[in-house]
């Protein structure tokens, strides 16, 4: 499949200076999902406004479905965007809102008519076409927007941070459909979010921006079991990023020095007593009250429990391993009621596969 | 256990008796506060209701006690030619001139909201001056101009007065609702294909349409009681303020009480009307 | 042409017609005053020159020194007036009417009437003040006085009066939106702290409304420098302003020099207040998000 989206070193650099995006490199397939992740200021939303039109890019072109728009205006160009706030004009009733524009694109009243009632029904809203937006409820709303991008037939929807006005409920349920949409549709979306949750569950690629730049992308499960730096793990799922030292590397694997006690994990080209940052998933890790037998293949320390928090289907339990703190995740499931889970102030010790352990030279320290 | 760690830092009991029930004040402050308020109310009613009240007094002097009821002064000024020539120059002077302030508010109200440009500061500066600036001023400098390029004086050098005086009215107001416009709005019409003239019309002007008529219903109240620019760039022609003030050299008599019943009553109406839609309409969004 | 060049040819169309009026209406008019006010007088009209005398008869003359000085004073103690007036029914209207809409309408007629026709709320002064007037009848018929007063019209009593009268909404109107401005809660907070309400306000709402204050100080003080329709009508022998003297100087005095050398003088003066409550607004505004 061909490339929808071509955005190919492009810069922009806001009044005072502010280098919002820098030089990034992005390619979109057709009919993919790509989500924009990471904090506030990282670039990610003037990429997309870029793409729609919205901003000028002062280096770099951007093209759509192998034509360059970079000098189009966004109502040139073939995408539609879900604004955050939707957007939805006030003083237009919601079927108005949704063929705002059809008459511009040539479309006859009748045809007009028909389409605006296909989106309407698509989003599930043909009973309130009537109603003003002030009426509607945000996740009503929301459909709206949906359905005014998508009348247009877009070759590219682009959606920036749809669902952050939502509550958590509506937010996993609308999460779902949006997926759901964009496999029947077959359309390519490109969805901008800060929400790790909503990039994981819908996304085919993931893109994590830092500081204007991409970061890493890839897959929701390969940017989560192999993030290459400390900032990606950081930011998708929950990560215990600590301190270390190489004590050697040999034949793939590392054997690191973590205060006192020592770990494993795959590795290479690290030289001996280099200082490094290890990331260890604290879902991935097992917690015993006893000592379990001694094996070669498994990483074990020594820990004494620091206190219990409780998060409904688990248990996060902060360690002390030596100098060092860090937690670890039990699942409930198994493990409540047997009083398997050592108490706060008891030894416990941490099992923890080498392939489970991240290693991160310094010099890509957050 | 809990409870003990998390009260050790407070004192074992809050001085709550001591503590005067600080959230009400004594109620002899809010009827002070209330008479007050009321005082300054009537010191800005009764200038008005005197005007009104002896806009039907039966006897020329404006003195106290009160004679009976008439009409005349109203039918005194229905008679008046000079009088009536005067509130046509006024509505011609008024209508042009807040034409021209929304023709030219409007666009300064949106550069100033949206676009950077050098010397933005100083056009700032320069157009909401006169808010803050003695008519005076702006009526002698004009005065200035119309001599050093040899413009006689006239209906239309007091337009263009005006105009400049109480155009700060519609590019504040319109500024102001600008600012609270959603800018996305107008990206979202872009991104539907719609370009920026018939977004302007489509999208943009309906959401300031108030502020715009607001601000013009005032600019023409204030432009047809304008009275320090209009002293010094009027020619032969007088407009009403212009014609009163003539009058007043000459002694005060009561048909001045009627026409100023009516000028008030209708500015009431406008002024009304105004700030209905310049507060009003853009707080239900 | 390029979507930047496109944007910017549209921004200039939209400039184009606000940019011209400001040039040619403000500009130039304020520069020609400045020009005039070099020029030299000539009965009856006035020949190009550049010389310094017009400002020199100025500083020379103690007559235009001791009207300033009276015009400042009058200025002064108008805003100071209005305040006094203002701010008590701003604080009224904003934290004691409890309901939003019975605060509206009484916003609303507070503001209203003051729109009015500026000179017929002079003129009104006038009836009531003179020696036949509204008050002196009033008190001689309800025989509080015996013989009418003259003190009244025509002295600088009248003209505070008038003056405050015609300007007070541009006190009302910064004064409330400062007020309004300030959340409840930090007004609730000081009070839950254990402290009164006269220290409350002294403390926290005061200092919040400062930059209204200065605005309407600042909109009230310049408005009565410059007016010349309270001391014409109310002001007498001894009302005469700064604003009266450049009138006169371009009416029967016919010379333009002159009178542009005193505006100029004015709106240096203006301008210079007006750069001075920016600044002090601009340092005492706090941010309140």
């Amino acid at each position: 499949m061909s490339d929808i989206i071509e955005v190919l070193g492009v810069t922009k650099t806001f009044p005072g200076g502010v280098v919002a995006v820098d030089d990034v490199t992005l390619r979109v397939r057709e009919g993919e999902f790509v989500t924009l992740l990471g904090p506030s200021g990282c670039g990610k939303t003037t990429t997309l406004r870029m793409i729609a039109g919205f901003e000028t890019p002062d280096r770099g072109r951007i093209a759509l479905a192998g034509a360059d728009v970079t000098d189009l205006p966004p109502y040139r160009r073939p995408v539609n965007t879900v604004f955050q706030d939707y957007a939805l004009f006030p003083n237009l009733n919601v079927a108005d809102n949704v063929g705002y524009g059809l008459d511009v694109a040539g479309y006859s009243r009748a045809d007009a008519r028909r389409r605006v009632g296909e989106a309407l029904e698509l989003v599930g809203l043909s009973d309130k076409a009537r109603n003003r937006p002030n009426k509607l409820s945000g996740g009503q709303r929301q459909r709206v927007a949906l359905a005014r991008a998508l009348v247009r037939e877009p070759k590219v929807l682009l959606l920036d941070e749809p669902l952050s006005a939502l509550d958590a409920k509506l937010r996993e349920s609308m999460q779902v459909e949006l997926k759901h949409l964009h496999d029947q549709l077959g359309l390519t979306f490109v969805l901008v979010t800060h929400d790790q949750t909503e990039a994981l569950v819908m996304s085919d690629r993931i893109v994590v921006m830092n500081a204007g730049r991409i970061e890493q992308e890839g897959s929701p499960g390969s940017l989560y079991d192999q993030p290459t730096s400390p900032y990606v793990a950081n930011f998708l799922g929950a990560s215990n990023i600590l301190p270390g030292r190489v004590r050697d590397c040999a034949a793939g694997m590392v054997s690191v020095d973590l205060d006192g006690a020592s770990l494993r994990a795959p590795g290479n080209s690290l030289r001996a007593g280099e200082e490094i940052l290890i990331c260890i998933r604290p879902e991935r890790a097992d917690l015993h009250g006893q000592e379990p037998a001694a094996s070669e293949e498994v990483n074990l320390l020594e820990c004494r429990v620091r206190e219990h928090l409780f998060h409904g289907n688990s248990l996060r339990v902060a360690l002390e391993c030596g100098g060092v703190s860090f937690f670890v995740d039990v699942q409930l499931k198994e493990a409540v009621g047997k009083g398997a889970i050592p108490l706060p102030g008891e030894v416990a010790w941490v099992a923890l596969h080498p392939a489970n352990v991240i290693l991160f030279p310094q010099g890509a320290a957050p | 256990m809990v409870n003990e760690t998390q009260t050790r830092g407070l004192p074992k009991a809050l001085p709550f008796g001591r503590i005067r029930r600080s959230g009400r004040p004594p109620p002899w402050a809010d009827w002070t506060l209330g008479l007050y308020v009321a005082g300054v109310m009537a010191f800005l009613y009764l200038p008005i209701a005197v005007l009104i009240l002896f806009s039907f007094n039966d006897n020329r002097l404006l003195s106290l006690p009160l004679k009976g009821f008439t009409w005349r002064w109203y039918e005194a000024f229905l008679a008046n030619e000079d009088m009536l020539d005067a509130i046509g120059n006024s509505l011609y002077v008024a209508s042009v001139a807040t034409l021209i302030t929304c023709v030219i508010g409007v666009p300064a109200a949106l550069a100033l909201d949206r676009y950077n440009f050098p010397g933005k500061a100083a056009f700032r500066r320069a157009i909401l001056l006169p808010i803050a600036l003695p008519g005076i001023i702006t009526g002698i400098s004009m005065l200035n101009m119309a001599k050093m390029m040899g413009v006689n004086l006239s209906l239309e050098t007091v337009i263009a007065g005006h105009a400049t005086a109480l155009v700060s009215i519609v590019v504040t107001q319109v500024y102001a609702r600008l600012q609270r416009f959603n800018r996305r709005l107008e990206e979202a019409s872009a991104d539907l294909g719609v370009g920026p003239f018939r977004t302007f019309w489509r999208v943009t002007l309906p959401n300031i349409k108030s502020a715009i008529v607001g601000s013009a219903l005032l600019s023409f109240t204030l432009s047809f009681d304008e009275i320090p620019v209009t002293f010094f760039l009027t020619g032969r022609e007088n407009t009403l303020p212009m014609y009163i003030y003539s009058t007043l050299r000459r002694g005060i008599t009561p048909e001045i009480n009627a026409v100023g019943t009516i000028i008030i009553l209708v500015s009431l109406v406008m002024i009304v009307l105004s700030v209905l839609l310049l507060r009003g309409h853009g707080e239900r969004r | 042409m390029t979507l930047a060049g496109r944007a910017r040819l549209r921004a200039g169309l939209v400039m184009a017609p606000p940019l011209l009026w400001v040039l040619v209406f403000l500009f130039v008019p304020y520069l020609i005053t400045l020009a005039y006010s070099f020029y030299t007088k000539q009965f009856p009209t006035f020949v190009p020159d550049f010389q310094f005398g017009n400002y020199q008869q100025l500083i020379d003359d103690s007559q235009y020194y001791s009207v300033l000085l009276r015009t400042l004073k009058i200025a002064s103690v108008t805003a100071l007036l209005a305040l006094l007036l203002a701010y008590p029914l701003a604080y009224f209207l904003v934290f004691k009417v409890r309901s939003p809409a019975l605060r509206a309408v009484l916003y609303m007629a507070t503001i209203v009437p003051l729109w009015v026709s500026y000179l017929l709320r002079a003129y009104t002064w006038k009836t009531i003040l003179g020696s036949e007037g509204v008050l002196n009848s009033f008190l001689i018929w309800s025989g509080l006085s015996k013989e009418p007063s003259e003190w009244f019209l025509y002295s600088q009593f009248a003209m505070v009066i008038t003056l405050t009268y015609i300007f007070i909404p541009f006190m009302v109107m910064p004064i409330y939106t400062a007020l309004e401005k300030i959340p409840r809660n930090l007004v609730e907070a000081s009070k839950d702290l254990g402290v009164g309400p006269i220290r409350s306000f002294l403390r926290v709402v005061l200092p919040l409304s400062m930059p209204g204050v200065i605005a309407g100080f600042t909109f009230t003080f310049c408005l009565s420098f410059g007016d010349f329709i309270a001391p014409f009508l109310v002001g007498g022998p001894d009302g005469a302003m700064v604003a009266t003297i450049i009138q006169s100087q371009f009416g029967s005095a016919l010379n333009w020099p002159l009178g542009s050398a005193l505006s100029i003088v004015m709106l240096l003066i203006v301008l210079t207040i007006i750069s001075l409550s920016d600044r002090l607004e601009r340092s005492g505004r706090l941010d309140l998000q």
